[in-house]
């Protein structure tokens, strides 16, 4: 926090003498809580477009950055959770764009898999991967809720708050994206599709 | 079998969770086993993704994540303060530079003397002698400035001096002509005088030729009006 403390003094806060001090050291604790409760949020929103911890945790990490940068500049503080998952939306999908992840996950396709149960199904590595190049072909609006939703449990309600949008466009949006994602996977499955 | 009918109907119906709300389609399904199969197959898919989804995203940051979202502002704010120290000092530089470059650039130009450029009858005109303007100053003329201003008279030749007048350029004027200078440029200010003709080229001068008639002189003898003779002395 001291570092947190003495860059916020140091660049960002034009207050005089000892009143800066004060305020980057609040700022910095604030944001100190910040950075604790909201990295899952951050990691997940990236390793769902990003599929890489690695990566994900990355760019998780410059969101934060950003996220500091102009943290004093927030006047909703209670609204840093929904900046900073789009952050980290925006940072990741643009990572994933510059990549050229997806020209390898195409190799990933072959094979109907073997009939399974629900869990097995979901987690095989098969369908993990397909799963993830079904994600990335869907466009950006219902990817981002899918996503969100699943790092929030499918809480439609939490996901409007994030992204700002009304309850009934999340719900429209996430129903959307999941009736593509089976279409997308129903041959995986091992079912052929019925006229 | 109408399957068709109820396909979409399926799929949206796959994705909820629960019995089926649409009575028909509950008909049908109850009735159509290949379209119970395949409901039931979407339905299994439906879960799977969410399933999967959910596991997709359930891994959290590494322990390290805070330390190294902490270790990157550091390095962050370490750069910024050798960019403050390193381009801030070289601007600074710069401009010196550039200011002190225009400043002696300025210095070098200076006031021009008349010979230079006619739109200098403007300016304020200065003289060597006398009185100085308020706020001028003086500094010896190089010597390369006497010579382009040869044309001036010859006689009363002063020692000539740049008069550095502050905003305008100054005009060098040889000594007793520097009231009827003053005159014509407050009458050129006042328009009373239209000054263009001095901004035009010179026009070599038309020499015509005198005529003079040659002068009769008369022989003295006088003679009357009535004569009618009109010759002799006529003024």
């Amino acid at each position: 926090m001291q570092v947190l403390a003495a860059s916020l003094a140091g660049s960002e806060v034009s207050l005089e003498g000892g009143g800066a001090e004060v305020a980057a050291v609040e700022l910095a604790r604030e944001f100190e809580t910040r950075l604790a409760e909201c990295s899952t949020l951050a990691f997940r929103v990236a390793l769902g477009v990003l599929h890489n911890a690695a990566d994900a945790e990355e760019v998780a990490q410059e969101a934060f950055i950003r996220a500091y940068r102009n943290f004093h500049r927030l006047r909703d503080r209670q609204r840093f959770r929904a900046w900073l998952a789009r952050i980290a939306w925006r940072l990741a999908l643009d990572r994933w764009r510059s990549s050229n992840r997806r020209e390898r996950r195409e190799e990933v396709a072959g094979q109907p898999l073997p009939e399974r149960t629900v869990e097995e199904l979901a987690a095989s590595r098969e369908f993990q991967s397909r799963l993830q190049q079904a994600m990335d072909e869907l466009p950006p609006k219902l990817r981002q809720v899918l996503i969100l939703a699943a790092v929030e449990g499918y809480n439609t309600r939490e996901v409007s708050q994030l992204l700002g949008l009304p309850d009934g466009t999340v719900k429209s949006r996430l129903h959307l994206a999941r009736k593509a994602m089976v279409e997308r996977l129903k041959w995986v499955a091992g079912d052929s599709p019925k006229s | 079998m109408g399957c068709r009918r109820f396909s979409e109907k399926l799929a949206e119906a796959a994705l909820e969770p629960g019995a089926v709300r649409d009575a028909a389609l509950a008909a049908h399904l109850t009735a159509c086993a290949a379209c119970r199969q395949e409901f039931e197959a979407r339905r299994r898919l439906a879960q799977a993704v969410d399933i999967g989804l959910k596991a997709a995203v359930s891994e959290s940051p590494s322990p390290a994540f805070a330390a190294g979202v902490r270790a990157r502002l550091a390095e962050e704010s370490a750069p910024r303060a050798s960019w403050f120290s390193g381009w801030v000092p070289l601007t600074a530089g710069a401009l010196a530079v550039v200011v002190l470059m225009a400043a002696w650039y300025a210095r070098r130009e200076g006031p021009r003397s008349l010979s230079d450029s006619p739109q200098n009858l403007t300016g304020n005109v200065v003289q060597q002698s006398g009185n100085q303007p308020v706020g001028a100053s003086i500094t010896p003329l190089p010597p390369s400035i006497p010579e382009r201003s040869s044309h001036l008279p010859r006689r009363n030749t002063p020692t000539l001096v740049r008069v550095a007048v502050p905003r305008e350029p100054g005009v060098i004027v040889p000594p007793g002509q520097r009231d009827a200078v003053l005159r014509f440029y407050a009458a050129v200010m006042s328009r009373r005088v239209d000054a263009s003709w001095a901004l035009e080229e010179m026009k070599p001068l038309e020499v015509a030729e005198l005529k003079i008639p040659p002068l009769e002189v008369g022989t003295g003898e006088t003679s009357s009006p009535e004569s009618g003779d009109s010759k002799g002395l006529q003024f």
